[in-house]
């Protein structure tokens, strides 16, 4: 019984640490903000080991597709199971760009990202007029046929062979290092969850939380639920085509193995451990699970069973991600729904259409 | 945006401290004991390959067990780092990373699939350290680096010496191919399938399969309602012991053969009376007289209640090369371990005898072997 | 060879149909997509490997022990982890069906090994022909297992207090708990009734294929997630429709296509039908 509850006070016990952070940062704001500054300059001096500059690295790509997911399944309340298929769409179209058409990081970076996005919208028309759970089992089935076809298209993408000797991308003439390569993630990485945080609190933003509240009422609204739902199915992808198109360009050799339905589901919990709809819990989910496995290194073949178990722990304990859509670093705005979307989900007569209804057993 | 900024500060700083609490740790660990020589080990333990990558770990650790109680290397006992990778290619990728970034590792042995080998490549390559991989076979892997090493041999050598087994020895002329759709499976059925061609022999379907798959009997159905007198399956053994039990549920009774990764013990224990006839060839055989492998076998048997396959037997030689490369490098500074390894000629292996070609890769001798009322025999023709 | 082709499609069918059931009673009654189902089919496969090793190796008995084993783990999966989200958020036990399946299936391998093991043939003698092809008994009894627990199912749902409820819970579980249904109890039935379904497809599946291994459900449990969805996700008989539906398609598509696609000619085919039919087979219309 002492265990259980023990466990039970863990929330507790996270909220006052969050209270506690939060008054400290409220407290110390623009000291934070060049300690962030300067904590992202110094690191790769501070902490020369290339295995931690390359483990920081891969949590700046996690990042990157986290927060970007975070846009579909957080603010838009859709389910998307198949990140993954366009991380690799942009890291495969990149790694072409470079290795067949000898095309420079820099223009395969954006390029990876618009093909990515090209493709994000035509799966978004396609499917986003699907209920939920049928979205997410598209989506899933996309992760796979891209997948599929990645391994079958042989001629294209040399199939099961994989992609080698992609060339490091030079600035100025100079090759990348590994410390090039960390301030450019993390300047990826700033970007990205700058223009999340944008979107969130601009018009969009608001159309989109609103749709995930209610879609009936913001459709009532003359909120475009349709054309609001692409958009963010497609900006997400964006972000996820350049996440790959980094990580081609990093890691040097790619092939399908890197964009299994797995890696899905590793970016989709990363949302839901740092707390669905929350911009820094998706920056918090990304750092925890990218270092998580990693520390768990010296269990070896236990290690796995034990991040399989934290993660249901947590996830039982606190449902709400550790961070939680009301954490404390978001605009309190956020917590409330608009009032006219409150307003109207308070009369009976609106059936509540965002959750699926039953069936017929 | 503040509280963007201020958590990521947050957020930065655990992680740099965290980061910084990991390196402390093994630095100090590893400083501790400057006389033994550091070995790395990269394998699956975890995941869809871990049943390969756990046996490459039992063998490597007989291996240094063998070498340490025999005096060890240079005089110095050996150490073993293992590193699971989980079937991932990036985590293949870091791992190479950390271990060439431990001053006290001299060099590693893995991975065992070649996604994760070629991953990892760039890495061992620019900061210089060997990289053997006992099972790596992907055409692009030894020679992408000149730290680069496989031992398994390539297809270019084993898929002409099973045509040759099958047109010339088993008299077959229209064949059927299966094969895993995976760089190695690929490369297989190529080799095969062209020197068979060249034979004067003809491919009459080819056939692919995903790993994971277990049913079998669509593809076998089609391939069975070819005009073909023999039948080609690149697979390993739990996929082949599948394959040939349901190629016999289908009832098609036809002339069999396959590369050496269908041997293993295990291979006739899921195959049953299934793969009685199949034809194979190897480079290890487990009940070789030779009194080394019997020591092998019989010590890898009373360790972990198993007998070894060819797979296991790669990464015990793996370890015994890089050792023997060690001593004849007479240093453990990590450029000569590499020439040294590169030097290598006729080393006896329990996989035959190892000489790499100037890319890295070994040439190994086959021989024919044949599944004989539940027993792997060599085949006297 | 059409013939074989469409009878060895119906065999692995009846596999994708037990599992589509599981996936269809979960999201029936909570909403929710099982990704751990797969690792209860790993699970009842092994249930057999331990029965026929230490009890019997008669068939029957270990299809009687695994239902129950699965039945019990469903209990305990669904009182440790889903009942507290229930309500709370839906992504939060999504994610939580996929770190069970993470960890039943390392536990699976570290308690069970890695290597797969063997299993020993059974029922493998010719029942009857049909356009020159063999059928053996054991894809006789497949097909007959799944029917007697689509026939079982239904009579519960139908003609029991207990089916009832389930129906009740499906339907609106605010409403039933109002209504005097004990809904904890019942979604715990229903939670451990699919796992049953899951553990008995592992046991026919282990039969089947001679083999047990620690990751064997991953793949049937994400094609069978496509032969639910097919059948609608809420309705059993649209399940048992899906997976053999699904089942016949694959082995078709290997026949007609290639056997490089056969994993994904079923998504293409859904994805289209769903675009025309967004109800899915036999699902209820939704209002949207």
């Amino acid at each position: 019984m002492e265990l259980k509850q023990m466990l039970r006070r863990i929330p507790t016990l996270l909220g006052s640490a969050r209270a506690t952070m939060a008054a400290f940062s409220v407290r110390y704001r623009m000291p934070l903000v060049l300690l962030l500054l300067v904590g992202i300059v110094a690191f790769p001096h501070v902490i020369t080991g290339p295995y931690y500059i390359r483990v920081a690295t891969i949590m700046g790509i996690y990042v990157i597709l986290a927060s970007s997911l975070n846009i579909i399944i957080g603010f838009t309340g859709l389910f998307s199971l198949g990140h993954a298929a366009f991380y690799g769409i942009g890291a495969y179209t990149s790694a072409l760009l470079a290795t067949q058409a000898g095309v420079s990081f820099w223009i395969a970076l954006p390029a990876a990202g618009l093909v990515a996005a090209a493709f994000g919208a035509l799966i978004g028309v396609a499917t986003l007029r699907l209920r939920a759970v049928f979205l997410a089992f598209t989506t899933l089935g996309f992760g796979e046929i891209t997948r599929i076809v990645i391994l079958n298209w042989r001629s294209f993408t040399r199939g099961p062979l994989g992609i080698a000797g992609i060339p490091v991308p030079r600035f100025f003439g100079t090759p990348f290092t590994r410390v090039s390569y960390w301030y450019l993630v993390a300047g990826l990485a700033v970007i990205t969850v700058l223009a999340v945080y944008r979107v969130y609190h601009s018009r969009i933003g608001r159309a989109l939380v609103a749709i995930r509240e209610d879609e009936l009422a913001a459709r009532s609204m003359g909120i475009h639920v349709f054309g609001y739902k692409v958009l963010a199915f497609t900006m997400a992808c964006f972000f996820a085509g350049i996440a790959g198109s980094f990580f081609a360009h990093f890691q040097r050799f790619i092939s399908a193995d890197s964009f299994l339905n797995t890696e899905s589901f590793t970016i989709i919990t990363m949302v839901a451990l740092g707390g669905t709809g929350s911009i820094v819990g998706a920056v918090v989910g990304a750092v925890i699970l990218t270092l998580l496995p990693e520390m768990f290194r010296f269990l070896v073949e236990f290690r796995m069973v034990l991040y399989g178990l934290i993660l249901i722990m947590v996830i039982v304990l606190k449902p709400g991600g550790i961070v939680g859509v009301k954490g404390v670093f978001e605009k309190p705005k956020s917590r409330r729904k608009p009032w006219i979307v409150e307003k109207l989900t308070r009369k009976p007569t609106i059936p509540d259409t965002t959750q699926p209804q039953g069936g017929t057993l | 945006m503040k509280g963007i900024m201020r958590f990521s500060v947050l957020a930065v700083l655990t992680a740099v401290l965290v980061l910084a609490g990991c390196g402390g740790g093994s630095q100090q660990a590893t400083t501790g004991e400057p006389e033994t020589i550091h070995i790395a080990l990269t394998a699956p333990i975890t995941g869809d390959w871990s049943e390969y990558g756990v046996n490459f770990r039992r063998s490597v650790e007989m291996g240094i067990d063998y070498l340490n109680a025999n005096g060890g290397v240079l005089g110095r006992q050996l150490r073993l780092s293992v590193g699971d990778t989980g079937g991932s290619p990036q985590e293949a990728a870091t791992l190479a990373q950390r271990w060439t970034s431990d001053p006290t590792i001299v060099a590693q042995i893995g991975s065992f699939s070649s996604s994760e080998a070629m991953a990892a490549q760039p890495i061992f390559d620019s900061e210089g350290m060997v990289q053997l991989s006992p099972t790596a076979s992907h055409t692009g892997f030894a020679p992408g680096s000149e730290w680069s090493f496989g031992i398994v041999g390539t297809q270019a050598a084993e898929g002409p010496f099973m045509a040759n087994f099958a047109y010339n020895d088993l008299g077959l002329r229209r064949i059927a191919v299966l094969h895993l759709n995976n760089d190695w499976g690929i490369d297989t059925a190529r080799h095969f399938s062209d020197a068979f061609t060249r034979l004067g022999g003809e491919i009459v379907r080819t056939e692919f399969y995903f790993d994971g798959e277990r049913d079998f009997t669509a593809v076998l159905t089609r391939l069975a309602a070819t005009n073909a007198d023999g039948f080609f399956m690149a697979s390993f053994f739990n996929d082949g012991a599948a394959i040939a039990r349901q190629k016999e549920r289908i009832g098609w009774d036809v002339a069999f053969l396959g590369p050496s990764s269908l041997y293993s013990p295990q291979l006739i224990e899921l195959g049953g009376t299934a793969v009685d006839g199949l034809k194979t060839n190897v480079s290890f055989f487990g009940d070789d007289p030779d009194p080394r492998i019997q020591a092998y076998v019989s010590e890898f048997q009373q360790r972990f209640n198993a007998r070894p396959n060819f797979h296991a037997a790669l990464a015990y030689d793996a370890i015994i090369l890089l050792a023997d490369a060690i001593e004849r490098a007479g240093s453990t500074d990590r450029q000569a371990i590499r020439d040294a390894l590169a030097q290598t000629r006729d080393f006896p292996g329990l996989t035959g005898s190892i000489t790499f070609t100037p890319a890295g890769d070994a040439v190994k001798e086959y021989r024919r072997l044949w599944v004989n009322s539940g027993r792997f025999e060599i085949w006297e023709g | 060879m059409l013939a074989q082709q469409i009878i060895n499609g119906i065999t692995q069918g009846s596999l994708f149909a037990l599992l589509a059931i599981s996936f269809a009673i979960v999201y029936g009654t909570l909403r929710l997509v099982n990704f751990a189902t797969g690792s209860l089919y790993m699970i009842g496969a092994y249930t057999s490997f331990y029965v026929v090793r230490h009890v019997s190796s008669n068939l029957f008995v270990s299809l009687a022990i695994a239902a129950v084993v699965g039945f019990v783990m469903g209990l305990i999966l669904e009182r440790l982890a889903f009942k507290s989200l229930r309500g709370v958020s839906r992504i939060a036990s999504l994610i939580c069906t996929i770190g069970f399946s993470l960890f039943l299936n390392e536990l699976a391998a570290v308690v069970f090994g890695r290597e797969t093991r063997v299993m020993p043939s059974v029922h493998t003698g010719t029942a009857f022909r049909i356009a020159g092809t063999n059928i053996i008994w054991l894809q006789v009894i497949m097909i007959l297992v799944a029917a007697v627990i689509v026939i079982g199912l239904q009579l519960l749902l139908f003609k029991t207090k207990m089916g009832l409820s389930i129906r009740a819970v499906s339907l609106d579980y605010k409403t039933a708990g109002l209504m005097g249904i004990n809904v904890d109890r019942t979604i715990s039935f229903a939670f451990g009734l699919a796992s049953a379904c899951a553990g008995v497809a592992g046991v026919l599946a282990a039969f089947y294929y001679n083999s047990v291994f620690p990751v064997m459900g991953t793949l049937p449990g994400l094609k069978s997630f496509s032969a639910a969805v097919f059948g609608g996700l809420t309705s059993i008989p649209g399940a048992i429709l899906g997976g053999y539906l699904l089942g016949v398609i694959e082995n078709l598509a290997v026949q007609v296509i290639s056997s490089g696609y056969r994993d994904i000619v079923g998504f293409i085919i859904l994805v289209v039908f769903l675009l025309v039919r967004p109800r899915g087979l036999l699902g209820r219309k939704i209002p949207m």
